[in-house]
C-alpha cells in the first residue's frame, strides 16, 4: 500500500511538472486558435488527457511541450463539422494597434505588419498553421512536425511555402492590387 | 539576402501580431488553473475520466465523449437534435445480433479505444446494422458506448478515425418499470468519419419483446432488446438552419402481442 502511495505522488509530481512547464505556452497556443473564453477549457481537456495518458507524453520538456500541443490540436479538430476535422486549424492574428509603442520602430516593420494583418486571411488555414506553429507557437521543425503528424521534411517544405505564399501576398497589397495572389477558390484547398 | 532580411522583418511583424503575446498569468487565470489541476489529479490517472467532469450528466441529455483515434485527444460535444443525413450507405433499420465471439472482440476494441480497464462491465446490447458494429458495455455506474465499422472489431483501433465511444462514470440506476413500459435513459448525437448518428438507449419493463423508434425524418427503427435494455442508432445530420431538430417516438412491442405508443 505504501508503494502505491508513493507511486501515486510520484505521478503527481511528475504530471505537476508537466503542467507547470507547458501551461502558460499552451494556453497562448490554444488562444491563438479560439476564442478566449473558450481557451481555458481546451487547456483542461488537454491537461486531462496527459494526466490520464501521462506515460505517454515525452520526458524532454520542449518534446512534451509539442505533444500537448498536438493534443490540443487534435482536440481542435474533433470539435469541428466532420467535414473540417481533417483540415488545418486556422490561427488568428492581433489587431494592428498604432500608438506610442511603434515610436521604437523601425518604420518598415510598422508597414509590414499592416500588410500581414491585411494579407493574413488570404492565407490558406494550412500556411496560416505552418507559420504559426514556427513564428509564434516557437516551435522546431521537428516539434512542429509532430504537431500535425508529418515528417520534419514535409513540415519544412510547407512552411517554406507558406512563408513563400505570405511574402507574395504583402508584395500584391504593397502594390495595391485589391485581388492579391491566386483566385479564393484557390487559397483555401481542400 | 534581401529575402532574408525581408523574411527577419516578416517575421518580427507576425510576434507583433501576436493574438496571445507571453504576458505574465492573472491571479485569476493562476487560480482557475490550479482548481482546474486538482480536478484532473482527484480522477484516477490511469483510468478513463469524463473530459467534461464539470458538467453533470444527465438523463436524455448527457455530452459525448468522441474519441479522434488518429491522436491523443477527446473533445466533448454538446447533445444536437438531428435531422436525416445520407451516411453509412450500408445501415439498415433492423439490427443483427452480434455472436458471442464477435461482441467480446468488440468489447476488446471498445475498451482499448476509450482506456477503459475490465471493470467487470457486461456487453448489455451488441448489434450490426450494416457494416456497422454497435455495443453497449454496462456495470456498475459505468456504460460505454461503441460505434465502429465491422473491419474495426478486433483489431487495434489507434489511428482510426471511423471509431466513436462514449464513456460515463455516473450512470442512473435501472428504473423500476411497469411490465409494459419503456424508458429511454440515454440520447445522444455523435460523429464518426463517417458522419453524424443519433443513438438512444434505455430499459424495458419485463412485458416488453421489442421497441422501434419513428424518427421525424421518417425513419422506423427496430431498436435492439436484451435483457432489460433497448438501444438504436441511425444515421442523422447536424443540427444548423436549413435541418431542423429531429424528435423521435416509440411503438413498444408486448408479449401479448399488443403494441403501445409513447413517446
Amino acid at each position: 500500500m505504501e508503494s502505491t502511495a508513493s507511486s501515486q505522488r510520484e505521478r503527481e509530481q511528475r504530471f505537476r511538472d508537466v503542467h507547470d512547464a507547458a501551461y502558460v505556452d499552451l494556453l497562448r497556443f490554444v488562444r491563438r486558435r479560439v476564442h478566449p473564453t473558450h481557451a481555458e477549457d481546451v487547456v483542461g481537456d488537454v491537461m486531462l488527457v496527459a494526466w490520464r495518458r501521462l506515460d505517454d507524453v515525452p520526458a524532454d520538456p520542449s518534446a512534451a511541450r509539442a505533444w500537448l500541443f498536438g493534443v490540443a490540436r487534435k482536440t481542435l479538430q474533433n470539435t469541428r463539422r466532420r467535414e473540417d476535422r481533417h483540415d488545418a486549424v486556422a490561427v488568428r492574428l492581433g489587431e494592428v494597434r498604432h500608438g506610442p509603442a511603434d515610436a521604437g520602430h523601425h518604420p518598415d516593420l510598422i508597414a509590414c505588419r499592416a500588410d500581414i494583418a491585411a494579407a493574413w486571411p488570404l492565407l490558406s488555414t494550412t500556411d496560416q498553421e505552418a507559420i504559426a506553429l514556427s513564428v509564434l507557437d516557437g516551435l522546431t521543425a521537428p516539434e512542429a512536425a509532430a504537431v500535425l503528424g508529418i515528417s520534419s521534411t514535409a513540415f519544412r517544405l510547407r512552411l517554406s511555402r507558406a512563408r513563400r505564399t505570405l511574402r507574395r501576398h504583402v508584395t500584391s497589397t504593397t502594390a495595391g492590387d485589391p485581388r492579391p495572389g491566386r483566385p479564393a477558390s484557390e487559397r483555401s484547398p481542400r | 539576402m534581401r529575402r532574408h532580411a525581408a523574411d527577419t522583418v516578416v517575421t518580427e511583424a507576425l510576434r507583433h501580431l501576436d493574438p496571445a503575446p507571453r504576458t505574465d498569468m492573472t491571479e485569476a487565470e493562476r487560480e482557475r488553473a490550479d482548481a482546474a489541476f486538482a480536478r484532473i489529479v482527484a480522477t484516477p490517472g490511469d483510468e478513463p475520466v469524463p473530459l467534461e467532469a464539470d458538467r453533470p450528466l444527465r438523463r436524455r441529455s448527457r455530452l459525448l465523449v468522441a474519441l479522434g483515434l488518429a491522436g491523443a485527444a477527446g473533445a466533448a460535444i454538446p447533445v444536437l437534435l438531428l435531422g436525416g443525413g445520407t451516411a453509412y450507405g450500408s445501415w439498415t433499420p433492423r439490427p443483427e445480433p452480434l455472436t458471442d465471439v464477435a461482441a467480446v472482440k468488440a468489447a476488446t476494441t471498445c475498451r482499448t479505444a476509450l482506456n477503459v480497464p475490465d471493470r467487470g462491465e457486461r456487453v448489455a446490447m451488441a448489434e450490426r446494422r450494416g457494416e456497422w458494429t454497435y455495443l453497449l458495455l454496462a456495470g456498475s455506474g459505468t456504460e460505454a458506448i461503441c460505434l465502429m465499422p465491422d473491419d474495426l472489431v478486433g483489431q487495434d483501433p489507434t489511428a482510426r478515425e471511423d471509431f466513436f465511444g462514449s464513456y460515463d462514470t455516473d450512470t442512473v440506476a435501472p428504473p423500476t418499470l411497469d411490465p409494459d413500459r419503456i424508458d429511454e435513459t440515454t440520447s445522444m448525437q455523435g460523429s464518426t468519419e463517417e458522419g453524424w448518428f443519433s443513438s438512444v438507449e434505455g430499459y424495458v419493463g419485463s412485458d416488453v419483446t421489442g421497441v422501434t423508434v419513428h424518427t421525424s425524418s421518417g425513419l422506423d427503427i427496430e431498436a435492439s432488446v436484451t435483457g432489460n435494455r433497448f438501444a438504436a442508432w441511425w444515421p442523422s445530420s447536424k443540427q444548423s438552419s436549413d435541418q431542423p431538430a429531429q424528435t423521435w417516438s416509440y411503438t413498444v412491442h408486448l408479449a401479448d402481442g399488443s403494441t403501445r405508443r409513447t413517446s
